[in-house]
């Protein structure tokens, strides 16, 4: 175990961490604001619309991500839709896991019993204020397990997107051990950092729960 | 002045299964009209249809002199039901919010009342229901005799023409029977329209100014509570009476 190589290297590879969360990051936020338009298409009783996004979640989560990765940065620009590395991983991850996030949502709104959405339509609410008013918040919880499963997952996945050369921790580690050969430091360093993002995001989860434990239905 | 409802040959059906065939019921102001039969008869099917939460196949509803159309969206209806307070057997309360939140949202999303508005008009409906102690706590925390007393509340910050029960105490503790009842009770007293489907036939007969024996679908018989227990004339609504009193 050579020590002094994680120590020289560390800086890059927390420089590359930091590059794996801010990817996730913005690949959560835009996968799940897609991921919720798609499902309340896909519970809407318009036809068209739910085909539509059960194509979508068909297509996402039957094809390799891998595949995405290269089809958005390699065969996009041929349609003559050119994007810098970072911002195709970007894209590519927020599709792909907006495509598990649509079955989680739309799970956690099947889940509000019938009498909660009856009550909201008997003051008079609209089917709109009864989506966003009660369904949605009522949705939460159930929601909130496979919601950071799917969070964690998409951490992970990020490192796919070192394929097209985006310098995050993936890519990092690779350069580093592929020129220094010490593979076990350096992965094993990568593994730690990419458990440490992921415990926090499993923190966050036992916190929220509790915080929404009050409506837990009994 | 006109019927705040009235239902004319109102005929709703499950699939193949008749469930009302042919009601009529006029309702006036002020009027508390019990419906009681046994299980099955199509009470709460009834009750339901008034504010469409079930649609009915033919016949006619009308609101204040307003046709109402089953076709009718959702969205279209939403102005209709604001005007109808409903409380559950179940209570449904919505469980994410606090007793005071579960007054307060449907003043605030379907009337336009900014928050201290609402908040003030929660404070006076959750008093009236004896609940002013309780304001902060959530569906979970209350008892069903406290849940159901908040979902009476919920309904009456709507200000509503009409109030519809639909079995409010069959799901309750018979020893928290009572507080809802008196809520009811109290209620009918200030002259509030009500359609109140029920089995606790001592409160039907006391609060009622008609009761509506259903059966099979149809509504038997229609006539003042005193009239109903001591000479019903229907063979059912006799045998309903006789076993009720038995």
């Amino acid at each position: 175990m050579d020590v002094g190589v994680i120590w020289n290297y560390l800086p890059f590879l927390l420089r590359a961490a930091g590059t794996t969360l801010w990817i996730s990051f913005l690949s959560l936020v835009f996968g799940s604001i897609l991921g919720l338009g798609l499902a309340l298409l896909r519970v809407s009783s318009n036809r068209a619309a739910s085909s539509f996004a059960w194509a979508y979640v068909w297509l996402i989560r039957g094809t390799p991500m891998l595949l995405q990765i290269f089809a958005i940065y390699y065969w996009l620009p041929s349609l003559g839709v050119m994007l810098p590395a970072f911002m195709a991983g970007v894209v590519a991850l927020s599709i792909n896991t907006a495509g598990y996030f649509v079955d989680i949502f739309r799970a956690g709104i099947l889940s509000v019993p019938l009498g909660q959405i009856e009550a909201g339509y008997g003051v008079g609410l609209t089917p709109w204020q009864v989506m966003t008013r009660i369904i949605l918040p009522l949705s939460i919880r159930p929601a909130l397990p496979p919601y950071i499963g799917q969070a964690i997952n998409l951490v992970k996945n990020s490192s796919l997107v070192s394929v097209i050369s985006v310098q995050e921790l993936m890519f990092t580690s690779q350069s580093i051990y592929s020129s220094t050969y010490k593979i076990a430091e350096i992965l094993g360093t990568a593994g730690l950092l990419y458990l440490a993002i992921n415990t926090l995001l499993q923190i966050l989860q036992i916190y929220l729960e509790k915080r929404l434990s009050y409506y837990s239905v009994r | 002045m006109g019927p705040v409802i009235e239902l004319m040959a109102i005929e709703k059906r499950y699939g193949a299964v008749p469930v009302l065939k042919g009601v009529d019921l006029r309702v006036s102001e002020g009027e508390v009209i019990g419906i009681i039969g046994p299980s099955g008869a199509g009470k709460s099917t009834l009750l339901r249809i008034v504010n469409q939460l079930e649609r009915h196949q033919s016949g006619a509803l009308m609101v204040e002199g307003e046709r109402i159309d089953p076709y009718w969206s959702n969205r279209r209806l939403a102005r209709l039901r604001a005007k109808i307070g409903m409380v559950f057997q179940g209570f449904n309360l919505w469980n994410h919010l606090s007793a005071a939140e579960n007054v307060m949202l449907g003043p605030r999303t379907v009337l336009g009342l900014n928050k201290a508005d609402a908040a003030e008009r929660a404070d006076t409906l959750l008093a009236r229901v004896g609940l002013s102690a309780h304001a902060s706590k959530y569906p979970s925390q209350l008892s069903g005799g406290q849940q159901q007393r908040v979902a009476i509340a919920r309904a009456l910050a709507m200000q509503p023409r009409v109030m519809l029960f639909d079995e409010a105490t069959s799901a309750l503790d018979p020893a928290l029977v009572g507080e809802v009842l008196e809520v009811m009770a109290g209620l009918a007293a200030d002259g509030m329209t009500m359609l109140v489907v029920t089995h606790e036939m001592q409160f039907a007969r006391q609060v009622s100014s008609r009761l509506a024996f259903m059966a099979d679908g149809q509504i038997l018989e229609d006539e003042p509570p005193d009239v109903f227990f001591t000479s019903p004339k229907h063979p059912l609504a006799q045998d309903f009476v006789a076993r009720v009193f038995r």
